[in-house]
């Protein structure tokens, strides 16, 4: 039974026929919406979960778009509505099996326990994963806005586009408020396949009910499928057993249990061990040395083990410790409880929530701000090694307050790339704390004060002065903190020639290097460069050779551009260049929001889903606004685009939340505005190749869009001048739709 | 039928310019670094040196013979190490007096517990390294190329000096692989015994057993790392072999320098009690039981960044086997604070030696001996 036509052919219903069009473009903006985010939030946890990645996947996504949209040949009407039927079903099955397959993949690829894929690889194994998936929605729409052409004439290209931006919105509202917190993609999967039959089936093929029964019996089994799976390839590919896991609202969390331990690990990456009383013996000291009669601290990074334990055995009367997943504290405490044998006292406050995000509302001030943040491996973290963040703590320093850091150190010498980082938050650190103390080693501590005079001159005075407190109050620490103690045991952590090494090699590095900044977020990047220094990659190259990729980029685009112009003529040469540029900014911009919206609030995962549905929101009024009013011309819309850009820049500086929102909002209307107007410029005469090669330079420029700011704008230039740039890519395009209204008058 | 071939035609059109466009990229790379390694051809000469345990081949090659992997080279090739060069037919260092990093570092932190307890080395190194350990602390150093470091000449005249200048009655011969550095270190460790300064190796001992005798003579202490006693390990993990290192453990050992042996403890990959086991009772039964053994804490290092530390019951557990198979002196390794970095009278069990980290060290043997017991401990204490 014909897809898009009513049982009577005699008499085709005309408008039931678009309505089942735009259904089905509202299907598939739907589930593209859910399966991108899932895909994300699942490749995270077997990639490294850092912008880097993020950028990888969405390039791999709008590959996998702009193939099945690029390479769609023309047909007939029934060879059309099977690509169609197709992609309904193949989607959630797809995305299904990328899911599940990444997972698999651990299993057929092997490498050493405790490594990670290289980052050539991650980002073969994210396209692998991605394209596939995305193919299919790149795949359906050209024949889709071909079918839709028969009743909606030049204005189907951008109706199919309206309905399937509205669907995107519609699938990143539920995922966000409410998939997120209550189903696993095997079921999600499922639930899209079973609204795909009764789509199918709404217009008389029925033949596919009874595989209904199917995917609801999936759906009931799919938890326990799940755990089996992650399960088996947990103790596969680790160490240890796993013995709980469980999606969070921020990200996957894997406990998994090696004889007397547990590890705790998060999207894949080892958070701490417990217990870890060996190894907060150092770090104790040294804090309890700096403690003296300061009462009020806080603590963020160290995980809830014997650090946190036995500063609440000090003389403090309140600890607040900050744990930005919830959901992690909640799982992790009975683990606690047994090896720490303590219930929770009253003078632990466990903050659940961003810690920039409470310093900054609360205003509350402390006697003591202890951060040891895990390495800035993605912009969430780097936010906590930024001179923002330095003085933002020493703000809600109480008088004669100390703020305490910790930097990744090294081991004995300095590379020029492992220089480079750990300069880049040294300079931001010194720059709010001129006068400070500094150890030495592979972890480097940094301890601050806001006034003169509160800490010790040097390590061996802290020494010094810790041993006028000795010996420490009988049984009342761990004993894995007293044993066998003696303070001179702390000059492990400011060794002299080491401290002289750093201080001689640091000493005009800093002066030169960019200092960390939220805006400008280098340490992340410089990470990025040690780990694939670290990996004696050929990637290694590619990050450190910023033109290299700009150029491999050009090479591509100017490639498809000259074939589009070859086999369409310069009409659509003309429009295929101005989506592709548009293409670009509107990814671009869309992962600096993402960025700004993680800087401001923290972990930003499950949050995407939204950002990218109200994205979506902004494109399907747009789409709808240029298809029905005839009067927002092409031109204008250009014109407007980096305005609404320089909008956003504008807000970097005001800082204002509220304007958030608005302003992806309003900046993605004008990007869904470009698709159909420039449909109907392009090429009413042939929608199938309008469309097809529409969407393929429109995804061709998101792919480049996402692949460049990640690896070469904002390593470069920052959040403000990928944000400059991106208007200035805009303005060519602007340029090439004056000189077609000139040509056309 | 005909518009379908033109279309396939032009995809694969399309797909070859692509592909031509990304290959030209990327021999611009290629390039670029080729140019590079022309460019450090004009590094120091005074680094240069004619090397030693090497010979000639036909053709202008070279076979190095320092270490197991043999290397035959080309002209203008390296070694898998990095800092033997074939130049011209003839062998040649690249390191000689090139010292990348220097550090005064106290003698337990290399870890050396039977020797000279409580002083401090002055610790050197070079770039280099002839195997490729996944969870090596130096990786910076020990797989980088020399010009790629910045270094400063320290000649082997000089060493002792700049030991004194820093307080260090011992150099230490550390961090990267120092024996790649050989020639250096025969001339260094002799000039610096002439002046009354010791010399110590902390080495993989991945070195061909006459070289690594060499190198002893002229040594007072040497420190092997045993990473585990499976083949499959050194293959795999470290791209080393086993068998090399326990030949050259006995030809070491047989020159009757102090030896001390670490072994870093990673969970899954080297801490099955079985292998321990067999490792301790090699170590009794064909070097000695006065052996010092220490079982090192792994940490997150180099490319094995995702695994958890040694638990330290498995630290603990290695340490009773060694002990259950004979081995006086074993200890537990980078665990602050833990009763078992204490030294403890293999006669009357009694603690001699109490350390607290690496810095603070009591040292209660009288003469080299138990005070207690008065057993001799052995181990160079003066």
């Amino acid at each position: 039974m014909p897809l898009l036509q009513d049982e009577d052919s005699r008499g085709v219903d005309v408008t039931a026929a678009g309505r089942r069009v735009m259904a089905i473009a509202f299907f598939m903006g739907l589930a593209a919406a859910v399966s991108q985010v899932i895909l994300v939030r699942e490749l995270l946890a077997f990639c490294r979960g850092n912008e880097l990645i993020i950028g990888v996947i969405l390039s791999s996504w709008f590959l996998g778009i702009y193939l099945g949209a690029r390479f769609n040949p023309a047909g007939d009407g029934q060879a059309l509505e099977r690509r169609v039927l197709v992609s309904l079903f193949m989607l959630p099955l797809a995305m299904a099996a990328s899911v599940y397959g990444a997972r698999a993949v651990q299993v057929l690829l092997p490498r050493t326990v405790g490594t990670f894929y290289s980052f050539g690889a991650e980002m073969a194994l994210a396209l692998l994963f991605t394209a596939p998936v995305s193919f299919f929605i790149g795949f359906f729409f050209p024949p889709l806005v071909s079918l839709a052409s028969a009743e909606m004439k030049d204005r189907a290209g951008g109706a199919v586009f309206y309905a399937e931006s509205m669907g995107s919105f519609a699938g990143g509202m539920a995922f966000s408020f409410i998939l997120v917190a209550i189903a696993n993609p095997l079921a999600i999967a499922s639930g899209l396949f079973m609204a795909a039959l009764l789509l199918i089936a709404w217009r008389g093929n029925k033949q596919f009910l009874p595989l209904v029964l199917a995917c609801l019996a999936v759906i009931l089994v799919s938890g326990t499928i799940e755990k089996k799976i992650f399960t088996a390839v947990w103790n596969r590919t680790h160490t240890g057993k796993l013995v709980r896991y469980q999606r969070t609202k921020y990200q996957i969390v894997e406990i998994e249990s090696t004889g007397d331990t547990v590890s705790v690990y998060g999207d894949g990456i080892l958070m701490y061990t417990l217990p870890d009383r060996y190894e907060a013996r150092g770090i104790f000291h040294v804090v309890n040395a700096l403690l003296g009669e300061r009462r009020t601290v806080l603590l963020m990074g160290s995980g809830p083990g014997s650090l946190l334990h036995n500063l609440l055995k000090t003389g403090i009367s309140r600890l607040s410790y900050f744990e930005h997943d919830p959901d992690l504290w909640d799982m992790v405490y009975p683990f606690r409880k047994r090896m720490y044998r303590d219930d929770v006292p009253a003078k632990l406050r466990v903050v659940p929530g961003d810690l920039r995000h409470y310093l900054a509302e609360s205003g509350e001030r402390f006697d003591m701000i202890i951060s040891l943040p895990p390495a800035p491996e993605n912009i969430m973290l780097n936010r906590f090694y930024t001179r923002d963040f330095y003085a933002l703590c020493k703000r809600r320093l109480a008088p004669g307050g100390i703020f305490v850091t910790s930097l990744h150190g090294f081991s004995d010498y300095l590379s020029a790339d492992r220089k480079n980082y750990i300069a880049s938050m040294y300079r931001a650190f010194a720059a709010e704390f001129p006068r400070h103390l500094r150890s030495s080693g592979e972890t480097i501590y940094l301890a601050g004060a806001a006034e003169e005079g509160v800490l010790p001159e040097s390590g061996e005075a802290l020494i010094k002065r810790y041993e006028r407190n000795m010996p420490l109050p009988a049984g009342r620490f761990e004993r894995e903190m007293t044993d066998n103690f003696s303070p001179s045991e702390m000059r492990a952590y400011f060794e002299r020639t080491q401290l002289d090494y750093f201080a001689a090699v640091m000493g005009p590095l800093v002066k030169t290097v960019n200092e960390n900044r939220d805006l400008q977020p280098g340490a992340y990047w410089k990470n990025i460069v040690l780990s694939a220094f670290r990996e004696g990659s050929a990637f290694h190259v590619l990050v450190r050779g910023f033109p290299l990729l700009l150029v491999i980029v050009a090479v591509l685009a100017g490639i498809a551009l000259w074939d589009i112009g070859r086999k369409h003529g310069r009409r659509r040469l003309a429009a295929g260049f101005m989506i592709f540029s548009t293409g670009i900014v509107s990814i671009s911009v869309m992962l600096v929001m993402i960025v700004l919206y993680q800087n401001a609030h923290g972990i930003v995962y499950y949050r995407i889903s939204l950002i990218n549905a109200l994205f979506m929101l902004g494109l399907a009024l747009g789409s709808f606004a240029a298809t029905r009013w005839e009067r927002l011309g092409l031109t204008a819309i250009l014109a407007c685009l980096p305005a609404a850009a320089g909008a956003i820049l504008a807000s970097t500086w005001a800082g204002a939340d509220f304007f958030f929102w608005g302003l992806l909002v309003i900046f993605s209307f004008l990007c869904g505005a470009v698709f159909p107007a420039l449909f109907a410029a392009a090429g009413p005469g042939a929608p199938l190749e309008s469309a097809s090669v529409l969407d393929a330079m429109d995804h061709m420029g998101a792919i480049a869009g996402a692949i460049l700011t990640v690896m070469v704008f904002l390593p470069l230039l920052g959040i403000r001048g990928t944000i400059l740039l991106n208007m200035g890519i805009a303005v060519p395009a602007l340029a090439v739709s004056c000189l077609m209204s000139m040509r056309k008058e | 039928m005909k518009k379908k071939s033109h279309d396939l035609m032009e995809r694969r059109r399309f797909l070859a310019l692509a592909g031509q466009g990304i290959c030209l990229c990327a021999l611009g790379g290629l390039a670029g670094a080729a140019c590079s390694d022309t460019y450090c051809q004009s590094g120091r000469d005074y680094y240069l040196k004619p090397a030693r345990m090497w010979k000639k081949l036909e053709g202008g090659q070279v076979k190095c013979g320092l270490c197991p992997n043999g290397c035959v080279l080309d002209d203008g090739d390296r070694g898998v190490c990095r800092v033997r060069k074939n130049i011209k037919g003839s062998l040649y260092t690249l390191v000689y007096s090139r010292i990348a990093a220097a550090h005064v570092d106290p003698i337990e932190k290399k870890p050396f517990f039977h020797f000279l307890p409580g002083s401090t080395a002055f610790s050197v190194a070079t770039a280099g390294c002839n195997i490729a350990c996944k969870f090596c602390q130096n990786w910076e150093l020990s797989q980088s190329n020399p010009e790629d470091l910045d270094a400063e000449r320290i000649g082997p005249d000089d060493l002792p000096r700049r030991a004194r200048a820093g307080g260090s009655k011992v150099i230490a011969f550390t961090y990267n692989e120092p024996t790649v550095q050989f020639e250096y270190i025969l001339d260094a460790s002799a000039e610096a015994r002439r002046r009354g300064v010791r010399s110590v190796i902390v080495s993989n001992g991945f070195i061909r057993p006459e070289a690594g005798k060499m190198l002893a003579r002229g040594l007072d202490a040497v420190k092997i790392d045993l990473k585990a006693f499976t083949e499959d390990f050194y293959v795999n993990i470290c791209a080393g072999r086993l068998k090399p290192v326990l030949d050259n453990l006995v030809a070491v050992h047989s020159t009757g320098k102090w030896m001390e042996i670490v072994v870093l403890v990673i969970p899954t990959l080297n801490d099955s009690p079985s292998e321990i086991r067999k490792m301790t009772s090699w170590v009794r039964k064909n070097l000695s039981p006065d052996v010092p053994m220490h079982f090192t804490r792994f940490h997150a290092m180099y490319k094995i960044q995702n695994l958890p530390p040694t638990p330290v019951s498995t630290l603990e557990r290695c340490r009773i086997i060694a002990k259950e198979e004979g081995i006086r002196y074993p200890y537990v390794g980078n665990v602050d604070g833990h009763r078992w970095e204490n030294t403890y009278c293999h006669g009357c069990g009694k603690m001699i030696i109490r350390r607290s980290g690496f810095y603070h060290v009591e040292n209660g043997l009288r003469s080299g001996a138990c005070p207690y017991c008065k057993t001799k401990i052995p181990g160079v204490w003066m």
